[in-house]
């Protein structure tokens, strides 16, 4: 990242520093090309994501020829300079710079969270001097109120600025600010208020001192106690790795991923990597007193714990009756998204080739079986990747409020189209207002004419001509109804991008027009060529990985082989035994069928997808119908009390396994505590029930399970599971297996053959055609007509989620009801932000907090399906149209 | 608003002076706000051109300075002369900054980019804040078209058609004077669209600043004129090639500009011939302190300081001996009586060891003392500090810390030599200035008066308490 700007420069320049000769790129800062050659010049203000402050004045070194020290931070280097970092003039600098600092430094190391890797401790052992020479009173500063989650204590301040600058540049909230002058400067947020953005919790690492600490983690331990876990956070397809800082396999804190220096972890101050709030304060729910910590059999009667032994022939006892009886077709599988790839593997083996069926699946929130169609055709031609955003010369984003369902892509995103890396664009009937600010183009339509946006691009494109043709921007203007001007620039963007990616969200996708604007989609991908990948991005960690696991009614683990090929591969590695080849339900039908009292066995494995279902009252009468429902899972839920058999897994810091992000990235989860109590890890639970069935499945460790999914993808990845953990081969990288794009390991299927012309899925299990269930659903899409505003929703990463929104550190930073509207309807409503509306639809009234940003398109209002109690379940064919009123006097 | 020492100096204002320039180093008073009634001395053959007539009532309105003469350089450059040999003109008359740093404006001029496109900004610095410093004030305040005449040649010289003058938000007379001189100009046709009937448009705009002193260097200038923080920039790029909104832009000081017209019209040879080789031309010095006509003085750059001080400005008061000077603002060297004879321009006051910096000269007379001077200096040093890099913003709050104890009789022996090793810490290692500028006058004054803080330790007290400057 620092080196973003310059990498472009082919030019290369050859210098001395400290006597050793070296060549970098031309634009290297004198500080990162010393670091390049192993010379660590001390610093506090100069961050390599951030703009050059210059002003801790730590950095000062001589170059030849220059009649004062320079700050190496900010002076480029040229060719020819001589540039020395350790004469008596240089040391004599920092001695004074750090006898500065410390002069109104409060002596409270002992008490200060920071201690043990704080960068004025660091430096004082090489520069600092050891009595004070400072006789006065030293400088106090009042405590404020300020954030929930970041507690501030000024008086250890060295004002370097960069809690700022990361808010202003990064963030992109002007929320914090140096206020007062000269010797009284103190840095703090407008108007006292929380540092509200959703990466805040990054000012805790890239603050030098103590001044910015957590408050979840105040007190609780000093950090050389903690033991590092090098693991991957389970909550956002974007995948982040982080360490979790643990004691006694409690998270104590969570962080961006660490690096090994001199032999020890230790948080690196310049990491360029940043997580979002939800990974770095959401994880520590491994200790939760709501979790499930014993085995239920319920029989009509109280639950009484009962032993692994019983609850397991329970369990297996009730498939097994099923199967015999009604066949296995009446036995179904319902997996989450957010569990590993070898529980998911091993689900689904479970399924076929111990009960025998293919009605498994992983998509239990979708309500309709056309919604799950376009799922499996966005994950079969997913191949995009923003890995190396050098190569990428444009992003267009459809419909996705990337910033709060997968917030970290999203910020690299924004990062690379403020430094003019790429140029974003956005479409669709809500954009992410965040990304917007650095976006070269966006065009809102209705959410009904989506799909006829994209096509009306799609020819516009297509044509010959160099221009784009007065016709098509004129049917483009209609849609959207913007600008001429905004049209042909979008066009152009297009057009003229060598290389690109398509970025949608698939939960922001309406119903059923889904497969159509999927369709448009790989339309428009291929008109743009072959350079231009497709990104669908799920809100689930691991939907990548269900899907290729084959955790879904029409796939097969593994990709890039045909049919008979694969199920004949699949056969011989699972014991010869003959799998059945008939027609799987998806998850939309399972809940059908079940309902039906057609599907009359069901094993959830974590129930959260079925918890986000838009209609619960479906969910609850399909699985209130069912014989036998055995639940895999860590806390209790609606599921899990209609459940007969329950089953007490293992919640992500308690297990190994893997995740695969939207991108295709393959991340190790590494297991830092022991399940609570009778509890037991998913696979081992799995492996039992397999065994209870009476196939016992062959493996001795999850090595195993991981070696024999790795084989059946493709390509095969490299590795071992035990390679991917930290101390592996793959140390430097622990959580990524390979960074560099040319030999990235894929594993979405399609990745590869992608760029062939055909983008149809050639792996794709065709079965027969489905009955034809939802008969009521299938009538064509349409939005409420009358007066008031089209109301569109979807989830967000901050919800309440089955095991997010159960972290008690991160309630504060859950935001209200909120209801976004665009500034053209908010002028007519008078509404601004923080203004509370009054929602109407039909007989229902909802206060919200009214957020007046671009977001939506003009016309309509988005709000988190997540956070608002809505009967939103009953607008699946149609959207809803809403009444706002604002309510006068009342803030939110 | 008028300054209540407007009006010369009687012996009835006399004390209020004293309180003026050493009580009020401080928050709200950064100039020594005084204009003589004699600005001139018998002594003087120079006919001042920037402080002509200066004791007038009133501004000089457009009418009356094209009277006598004025706007006629601009008419000059606009018909025969080329905008590249203006700054080829600037450039042979040696004319140096007026700001303090005395870098020659046609150089500056021509470190714009060659061939760029954008748009370029010509910015007036007219942010006077250095305390003992007022010559800007009156050029603004009676000779306003004086500043915009020379700033529309400057624009023209580098093709800006917009400048902004950046007025020191207590000088509200001048920002008064300036708006209306300002409309008289739009309306002669000396400003806006097509000037003189020749393709040159330009709109000046002032702009008040809120009272800090760091706004006077030029970096934190454009931030405060852009709407920001006034923090200095880090420089490389310089603001001849980055500046305000980011595009080139050059600044330069009030008197720097009003010197131009003048060139233009007599040529670069008259003003090389009026001071020395490398500091050519004439300048304001404005004179404060224990002299008995405290003003400003515009003289060619050959005179003394002791002419300054004993044929211009009468000579020290109560005719007490003269203990020190402050030669260019208090940002310099403090200099003793041995230097009288050194000549006020920029090599002249160099060699004496001190900076000729903004030529605001204070002279203190035997009563003062001067560990009291330098721990007034700190103070305002200590509060104007932006705060922006360690070294200025720790050290002159630390170096205040130990004066005022040290003023009070509280200081350690070992304390002056920490002194002396916390300026060299903050010296040449701040972003902007300002840290330099802090030191001078604590490094000086130990220096020469070393005596003083010994005393000072040794009695535990102030030797001059009882002293009548007090």
């Amino acid at each position: 990242m620092p080196d973003a700007a310059t990498t472009q420069k082919t030019s290369n320049v050859t210098l001395t520093i400290d006597g050793r000769s070296l060549t970098v790129p031309e634009g290297t800062m004198i500080i990162e090309a010393a670091k390049s050659i192993g010379i660590y010049i001390p610093h506090y203000c100069y961050h390599p994501a951030l703009s050059i402050a210059g002003s801790c004045r730590l950095c000062l070194v001589e170059i030849k020829g220059m009649p004062k020290l320079q700050i190496a931070c900010s002076i480029p280097v040229k060719e020819g300079m001589e540039v020395f970092t350790n004469t008596e003039e240089v040391k004599d600098a920092r001695i004074g710079m750090m006898e500065f600092l410390l002069a109104n430094h409060p002596l409270d190391c002992p008490v200060c969270d920071r201690g043990g890797e704080c960068m004025l401790q660091r430096f004082s052992v090489d520069y600092g001097i050891a009595h004070t020479r400072f006789m006065d009173q030293k400088r106090r500063f009042r405590k404020p109120q300020f954030d929930p989650l970041i507690d501030i204590e000024r008086n250890r301040c060295i004002l370097c600025t960069r809690c700022v600058r990361f808010c202003d540049e990064i963030a992109g909230e002007h929320v914090m600010g140096v206020f007062n002058r000269g010797e009284q400067n103190y840095i703090g947020t407008y108007g006292d208020g929380p540092v509200s953005n959703i990466f805040s919790g990054n000012v805790i690492d890239l603050c030098p001192v103590g001044t910015l600490t957590s408050k979840p983690f105040r007190f609780q331990a000093r950090v050389w106690e903690l033991h590092q876990l090098q693991t991957t956070c389970p909550y956002c397809a974007s995948g982040c790795p982080v360490t979790c800082w643990t004691r006694d396999g409690k998270v104590c804190r969570t962080t961006p991923p660490i690096r090994k220096d001199k032999g020890k972890y230790v948080l690196d101050e310049d990491t360029t990597e940043f997580i979002c709030n939800q990974g770095r304060f959401g994880l520590d729910i491994g200790h939760h007193a709501e979790r499930l910590r014993h085995p239920i059999i319920r029989n009509n009667g109280p639950d009484a714990p009962v032993t692994w032994d019983e609850a397991i022939q329970a369990a297996a006892q009730g498939l097994r009756r099923i199967r015999n009886e009604h066949g296995p077709q009446a036995v179904a599988f319902l997996a989450s998204p957010s569990a590993t790839c070898e529980e998911l593997y091993l689900f689904q083996r479970l399924a076929r080739s111990v009960i025998g069926t293919n009605n498994i699946d992983w998509r239990g929130h979708l309500a309709s079986p056309d919604i799950a169609a376009a799922f499996s055709l966005a994950m079969s031609t997913a191949n995009g990747m923003l890995d190396d955003l050098s190569e990428i010369e444009c992003v267009l984003v459809l419909n996705c409020d990337l910033l709060h369902e997968a917030p970290v892509t999203a910020l690299k995103l924004r990062e690379a189209a403020r430094k003019a890396n790429i140029e974003l664009l956005l479409l669709g009937h809500h954009i992410d207002s965040w990304l917007a600010t650095h976006a070269k183009a966006y065009l809102q339509c209705l959410p009904d004419q989506e799909h006829a946006l994209i096509y009306a691009l799609d020819q516009a494109i297509a044509k010959a001509e160099p221009e784009p043709t007065s016709a098509d921007v004129d049917t483009i203007r209609e849609l959207s109804g913007a600008g001429k001007e905004t049209v042909e620039s979008l066009i152009t963007s297009l057009r003229s991008a060598g290389s690109g990616v398509i970025v949608y969200g698939v939960s922001e996708i309406w119903s059923h027009l889904a497969s159509t604007v999927v369709d448009d989609l790989v339309a428009l991908r291929n008109t743009l060529g072959p350079q231009w990948a497709l990104l669908p991005v799920n809100p689930e960690r691991n939907a990548s990985g269900a899907f290729a696991t084959g955790c879904q009614s029409d796939r097969l683990p593994g990709s890039g082989c045909d049919n008979q090929k694969t199920w004949e591969k699949l056969e011989s590695l699972w014991g010869k035994v003959p799998l059945v080849r008939a027609a799987g339900l998806s998850a939309p039908d399972i809940l059908e069928q079940a309902s039906l009292g057609e599907i009359k066995g069901l094993v959830v494995l974590g129930s959260d997808a079925l918890l986000r279902h838009p209609k619960p009252e479906r969910v609850n009468q399909a699985l209130k119908t069912l014989e036998h429902l055995v639940v895999i899972d860590v806390f209790p839920s609606s599921t899990t009390e209609q459940a007969h058999v329950v089953l007490p897994g293992a919640l992500f810091t308690e297990k190994d396994g893997t995740y695969i992000d939207a991108e295709g990235r393959l991340a190790r989860l590494c297991k830092g505590d022991d399940p609570p109590e009778d509890a037991r890890d998913n696979w081992q639970i799995l492996g039992e029930l397999a065994k209870a069935l009476g196939t016992e499945f062959p493996y001795q460790r999850l090595d195993d399970v991981f070696a024999e999914l790795m084989n059946l993808l493709h390509p095969p990845c490299p590795f071992t599971l035990e390679e991917l953990a930290p101390e592996g081969p793959g140390a430097e990288c622990p959580i990524r297996c390979i960074t560099k794009p040319s030999d990235r390991f894929h594993v979405l299927a399609g990745k590869y053959h992608a760029l062939a012309s055909s983008f149809r899925p050639t792996c794709h299990v065709r079965f027969a055609e489905l009955p034809t269930a939802h008969a009521e659903e299938k009538i064509p899409p349409t939005v409420e007509s009358g007066p008031g505003l089209i109301l569109t929703w979807a989830p967000i990463l901050q919800g309440r989620d089955h095991w997010g929104g159960r972290s008690p550190t991160m309630a504060p930073l859950r935001p209200s009801p909120y209801i976004e509207i665009h500034p053209s309807n908010a002028k007519e409503l008078a509404v601004q932000t923080g203004d509370a509306v009054e929602l109407r639809m039909g007989e229902l009234r909802l206060l919200l907090r009214a957020i007046v940003c671009a977001g939506p398109a003009p016309g309509t209002v988005h709000v988190a399906s997540n956070l608002v109690d809505l009967p939103l379940g009953d607008y699946l064919t149609r959207l809803p149209r809403v009444q706002l009123k604002k309510v006068e006097g009342k803030q939110t | 608003m008028n300054c209540p020492y407007k009006i010369g100096v009687g012996p009835r204002n006399y004390a209020k002076l004293q309180w003026r320039i050493f009580h009020t180093l401080g928050p709200y008073c950064r100039g020594v706000l005084l204009y003589a009634r004699e600005t001139m001395s018998n002594q003087n053959p120079f006919k001042p051109v920037m402080l002509h007539d200066v004791d007038r009532k009133g501004y000089e309105p457009l009418a009356e300075y094209r009277a006598r003469g004025g706007y006629k350089a601009l008419e000059k450059v606009l018909t025969r002369v080329a905008p590249d040999d203006v700054t080829e003109i600037v450039k042979q008359s040696g004319l140096r900054g007026r700001g303090g740093a005395g870098f020659p404006a046609g150089v500056k001029w021509s470190f714009l980019p060659k061939g760029y496109q954008g748009p370029r900004y010509l910015v007036c610095n007219a942010d006077e804040g250095e305390p003992g410093t007022c010559k800007d004030r009156p050029i603004m305040e009676k000779h306003p078209h004086l500043l915009l005449e020379g700033m529309a040649i400057t624009c023209y010289a580098i093709k800006a058609k917009v400048a902004y003058i950046y007025v020191r938000g207590e000088y509200y007379t001048a920002i008064e004077v300036l708006e209306k001189a300002i409309d008289e100009a739009y309306k002669a046709g000396l400003l806006g669209k097509g000037i003189l009937g020749k393709e040159f448009d330009l709109d000046i705009y002032v702009h008040p600043g809120a009272g800090a002193y760091i706004c006077g260097e030029e970096t934190a200038l454009l931030d405060s004129l852009e709407g920001k923080r006034g923090y200095p920039r880090l420089k490389p790029p310089f603001p001849a090639v980055e500046g305000l909104y980011r595009r080139p832009t050059i600044i330069n000081n009030v008197e720097t500009l009003a010197s131009i017209p003048s060139i233009i019209e007599k040529g670069p040879e008259w003003f090389r011939s009026l001071g020395r080789e490398k500091s050519s031309g004439f300048k304001i010095y404005p004179v404060s302190g224990h002299v008995k006509r405290p003003g400003n003085y515009e003289v060619p750059m050959k005179t003394t300081l002791r002419q300054l001080i004993y044929d211009h400005a009468g000579g020290i008061r109560n005719d007490r001996k003269l203990k020190a000077i402050i030669p260019g603002g208090i940002s310099t060297q403090v200099l003793t009586p041995d230097s009288l004879d050194a000549i006020a321009d920029f090599e002249g006051i160099a060699e004496a060891g001190s900076l000729l910096g903004s030529a605001g000269i204070i002279v203190m007379d035997e009563t003062v003392c001067m560990v009291w001077v330098a721990m007034k200096l700190s103070r305002f040093y200590h509060h104007e500090s932006c705060g922006q890099c360690t070294p200025c913003r720790e050290g002159t709050a630390w170096i205040r810390k130990i004066m005022e104890r040290m003023e009070r009789g509280q200081g350690r022996p070992e304390e002056i030599d920490l002194l002396l090793d916390l300026c060299h810490k903050i010296n040449a290692r701040s972003i902007c200035p300002l840290g330099d500028g802090a030191t001078p006058c604590i490094i000086s004054t130990i220096q020469h008066f070393r005596h003083e803080y010994e005393q000072h330790i040794s009695m535990g007290r102030c030797p001059f308490r009882s002293t009548e400057a007090h």
